[in-house]
This record gives C-alpha cells, structure tokens and sequence, in this order.
C-alpha cells in the first residue's frame, strides 16, 4: 500500500487492535460457560497433607441464605484390593487397575446439610477421578444411614428435617474407594458440591 | 453522500450473509472422526474401540429372552476416558439406509448417559433393534453432548465407526437364531457366548 494510504488511515489504524481485543472480549463467555464453569477450576480452601480445611461455602437453596460449613482432613489414604461394585458386591480390583480407600475425617453441625457433596481424586499428571463416577455405590462424605439433613428444594420445605434416629454424629468418618490405573499415584483430594468450586486436600508426597 | 452509500452497502450485504449462507448449519456441525471396528478411534474426551459386532435374534435377561421387532444389531466396545471421568451422552446408530437408531432400552444392554472412568478400559455393550436394511454399512455414532440439544457439550468431536456389516454377514446373521446375554458394561469383558432358546423361555 502506498504511503498516501497509511497517512490517510494513520487515525483508524491504532485502533484495530483495540476493536480485536473487544472482540476477543466479548466471546470470551463461551471460556466461562464451556470450560471455567464444567470443571473444578476454582480452589475456594487449600490444606497441606495431614491439615484440617476450615469450609465456609455460602449457598441459597428455597428456604433461603445458607452454608455448607464443616472441617474435613484427609487421614490417610492406603491401597486396597477390594472395592463394593453397583450393586454392593465386594469385588476384587482387576489386573491394569489400582484401588486406593481414602479415609476422611469430617466434624459439622448436625444441622448443616452435607448431603450432595462429591469426591474428586487427582494424579501426579492431572488426571481427575470422581468416586461418584466409578460403578460403585459408596457414602463419600457423610455417615451412611446417617447423612443428617437435605437442603430445602422446593418451596416450603424445611431445611433440616431429619427423621428421628438418622441424626448425623457431630464427627465422623468415610472411607470411599477410588479406582486408577496402576501408575497413577493420587496427589490431592477435592471436596466439592458445585462446580467450578471445590476443597483441596493436599496428600503426602 | 459517499458515506450513506457505503453504510448501506454494508447493511445489504450482512442481511445477504444471514439470509443466504448456511451459518446455522455450519456452526453446529461437529467434528467428527471416523473408525472401524477393531481399531482405537483418540476423541478429545476419550478413546472408543468397537471390538464385535454380532446380530442375534434374542438378548437374554433375568426375567427371560427379549425379542425384536427385526434383530437385536449388538455392539461391543471398550470406552477409556482421557482426563475426568467422561459422560457419553449420545449413543445412536446410523443405519445402512441412511436413518438413525435409538439404542434399544430392552435386553439389559448399556445406555447412552453413563459416566466411565478416567484412564480404566470399561466395555459396553449397546444394543439395537433394526430391520434387515439398516444393517449393511451401519455405522456406531457416539458423541459426548445430544444432538439437538445444544447445551454443554453439543456433539463435540463425534465418533462415527463403521461396523463393517457386509452383505453376506447381513444375511447369515439375519437367519441365526441365537442369541446373547445383556450386558450393561464393566471392567471384564462381556461373556459373548451364543444362547439358543429352549421350551419354556419366554
């Protein structure tokens, strides 16, 4: 282009890279919707291996402001040949696959309502496995029998209800198995209700 | 004057690109990768592996032998996902005469929606219910997100495996009349062995 061209533009040109950073700007809710928001992106507490993690998570369910509130640490995490498949059967771990139980160690108001809680196990590499996401039918965060109250999910219910008997314990543990391919060694557990929001549970190296 | 000219010329011409070429279409075609049996096919999401396909006349379950309509079309695969457990929202066949098949929800078989665990080989067994015509050149669809649906994940990088099903196979399959177990997937393989009817199923 000649040079009459770039004087005659010399104002406009600056701002094409303004106009592609708007542009860029303004599709970047696809980065929100499609990837920030269907992951576990957002570590909301981080306690190092052995810790206790303090958990304050303010939420809204139809009975109005509440929190999933509790402390949680990992006590250990050991391997194991056995796992309770979907029916509840006690199934030995096939060859390629390794089980590791990771007991957690929980303390709550019986009145705070933990019951959708999830249970992510992260490897050395990345790689992310859910309990809840294995063919095993297992209690990840509370007592079973024992899981205390639901949140309110229609109007007029009360949060709170539990039936008499079933009242979850001020302190308790669960021992959830996770399945991996042999190699993988876990590095962090993550507790979490909601994505992209989760707990991180560092793990001894 | 000029500048009226050029706004409207502008304005004509983005009505034309709306109106004319196929934006919808092109938007939300997804990409697909195509496969054969007994070969991995790498997704983004996951690795699939189709490893058998047989055509059988009734699926066996605990409460006795399920019948189709035209024939069971059963498909064993091996589904390993990458990163995080993986979901498989669509599973579908597209049919040699060019129409799409449901899985079928009878004969215990496995169901498009389940979750499989990350870096574990978990075989599936999906099963459809289709007339002699679909069979030859049937190909197995598979995607994470539904069709028509949009959503999260819309048909995201979508598997599409030929099942090989020539002629002959069609036709010697279509006069067998044995059958297969159900099998909703697992970590072991499914047991394939052939069931032959006996007095007294149903």
């Amino acid at each position: 282009m000649s040079r009459g061209w770039w004087r005659a533009n010399r104002l406009w040109l600056p701002l094409v890279p303004v106009a592609l950073v708007a542009m860029l700007a303004a599709a970047s809710y696809h980065v929100k919707t499609f990837w920030f928001d269907d992951g576990l992106h957002r570590t909301l507490v981080t306690a190092k291996p052995g810790h206790v993690a303090a958990v304050d998570i303010p939420y809204e369910d139809t009975a109005g402001k509440t929190a999933y509130r509790f402390r949680v640490r990992v006590d250990k995490v050991t391997p194991t040949t056995t796992y309770l498949d979907s029916l509840g059967d006690r199934t030995r771990v096939q060859a390629g696959v390794s089980a590791y139980r990771v007991r957690l160690g929980f303390s709550a108001d019986p009145s705070v309502a933990l019951s959708g809680c999830q249970l992510t196990v992260v490897d050395a590499a990345g790689h992310q496995y859910d309990v809840n996401g294995l063919p095993v039918s297992q209690t990840l965060c509370v007592p079973d029998g024992h899981e205390g109250p639901s949140p309110a999910l229609y109007k007029g219910a009360k949060r709170g209800a539990v039936e008499k008997g079933h009242q979850r314990p001020r302190t308790w543990t669960t021992s959830p198995v996770v399945l991996v391919p042999t190699g993988a060694r876990p590095v962090e557990v993550r507790v979490w209700f909601a994505r992209p929001d989760y707990v991180s549970l560092r793990l001894p190296r | 004057m000029t500048l009226a000219v050029a706004l409207i010329a502008a304005m004509a011409l983005g009505r034309a690109i709306t109106d004319h070429l196929p934006i919808g279409n092109v938007s939300s075609r997804p990409f697909v990768r195509t496969g054969r049996v007994d070969h991995a096919l790498s997704l983004r999401y996951a690795d699939v592996k189709v490893t058998d396909v047989r055509v059988v006349a009734f699926l066996g379950t605990p409460s006795g032998a399920a019948a189709p309509a035209g024939r069971f079309l059963a498909v064993y695969a091996t589904i390993t996902a990458k990163r995080q457990p993986q979901q498989v929202g669509y599973v579908g066949l597209l049919g040699g005469d060019g129409r799409p098949y449901a899985v079928t929800s009878r004969g215990s078989c496995s169901v498009p929606g389940a979750f499989y665990p990350t870096g574990l080989r978990y075989h599936v067994m999906y099963c459809f219910d289709v007339p002699k015509r679909a069979l030859e050149g049937s190909r197995l669809e598979l995607s994470q997100g539904v069709p028509g649906q949009g959503g999260g994940q819309a048909r995201d990088d979508v598997a599409r495996i030929a099942l090989g099903l020539s002629r002959a196979d069609v036709t010697k399959g279509w006069a067998t009349t044995t059958g297969l177990d159900g099998f909703s997937g697992g970590f072991e393989t499914a047991d394939q062995k052939s069931l032959t009817l006996t007095e007294g199923s149903s």
